[in-house]
């Protein structure tokens, strides 16, 4: 009973930090989201934001971006760089009519993004399937005890 | 983040020595191991695109528990699920497990240059970022492989 009512705490503690955190950084650390700048664009001219959009377009020689609904032209990486689908992290600043002056930029292509993923549950396999064999599953106490006899 | 294997292999690698120099039991490697890949519970928010929102007017971000607070509250639920006997050296074994998973994530390439403020809730300071990896590159897998093959095959030699 104590070990259910110490686990509710501490998920009621992990809600706590969650929306501490919200509050704090308002959704992002230090940025508006796309949503919030895609609703008052104009006010955001001159922010430097960063943002992990994926490609979408190309138009006029730069590479349009798309963040929830938020639409955007970069100033880089070149169109001949990236292809559609891919996400960029991209960090720079906002200029009139939905453009934005990149001043840095990560690429991700889908297949860096499934290699990502795929090797990642290959460690969670690793992680669960060493801790399996060390520990085993008390069935009638609902409980993880070492396999050796201690 | 690196991927989840690199987290993994480099918590087997840091435990490995330490419980090699007698400091930790051997059965907490892998207790290590489950620490270091806990905190990226929260991006199954980010695949289902809920990490961050609002519900009745409260803003949230699951990112919150990616952080050093986090990290501490999901041993405590982790060390939950172990006898008492073993509790206590639980906890600290999928702590430690949690601060080295963000230990490497402060490596991160992040184009703004900050990292996010992995002391939350102690402190919303934004670390400058190591900009050493990204989250899909290959090679930090190849080299936690290279490093940790060779202690595995040396513990199981010893």
């Amino acid at each position: 009973m104590r070990r259910v009512a110490t686990g509710l705490g501490l998920c009621l503690l992990l809600l706590t930090l969650a929306v501490g955190f919200g509050a704090q950084f308002n959704g992002t650390p230090v940025y508006p989201d796309a949503g919030a700048i895609d609703a008052n664009y104009d006010d955001h001219v001159g922010e430097r934001v960063h943002l992990w959009p994926v490609v979408t377009d190309e138009r006029d020689g730069s590479v349009v971006v798309a963040a929830a609904d938020l639409r955007l032209e970069l100033s880089a990486p070149p169109p001949s760089a990236v292809d559609v689908g891919d996400r960029i992290q991209v960090y720079g600043e906002l200029r009139p009519g939905h453009r934005m002056e990149t001043r840095a930029y990560h690429v991700q292509t889908p297949g860096d993004r499934l290699y990502m993923y795929g090797i990642s549950v290959v460690g969670i396999a690793l992680a669960a399937g060493a801790f399996l064999r060390r520990w085993r599953v008390d069935r009638d106490r609902l409980r993880f005890v070492p396999r050796e006899n201690d | 983040m690196p991927d989840l294997l690199t987290h993994a292999l480099v918590a087997y690698v840091v435990a490995a020595v330490v419980a090699n120099a007698g400091r930790l039991d051997d059965r907490y490697v892998p207790v290590v191991m489950v620490g270091s890949v806990a905190p990226d519970a929260m991006k199954l928010t980010v695949v289902l695109d809920y990490s961050i929102g609002t519900v009745a007017g409260v803003p949230y971000s699951a990112w919150g528990v990616h952080t050093l607070g986090g990290a501490l509250v999901l041993a405590g639920l982790g060390a939950l699920t172990i006898r008492s006997r073993d509790r206590r050296a639980a906890f600290a074994a999928l702590a430690a497990g949690g601060i080295c998973h963000l230990f490497l994530d402060a490596f991160v390439i992040r184009a703004d240059g900050v990292a996010p403020p992995y002391l939350f809730p102690l402190s919303t300071w934004l670390p400058p970022a190591g900009n050493l990896y990204a989250s899909t590159d290959v090679w930090p897998a190849v080299v936690a492989l290279a490093v940790a093959v060779p202690v595995w095959v040396w513990r199981r030699r010893g």
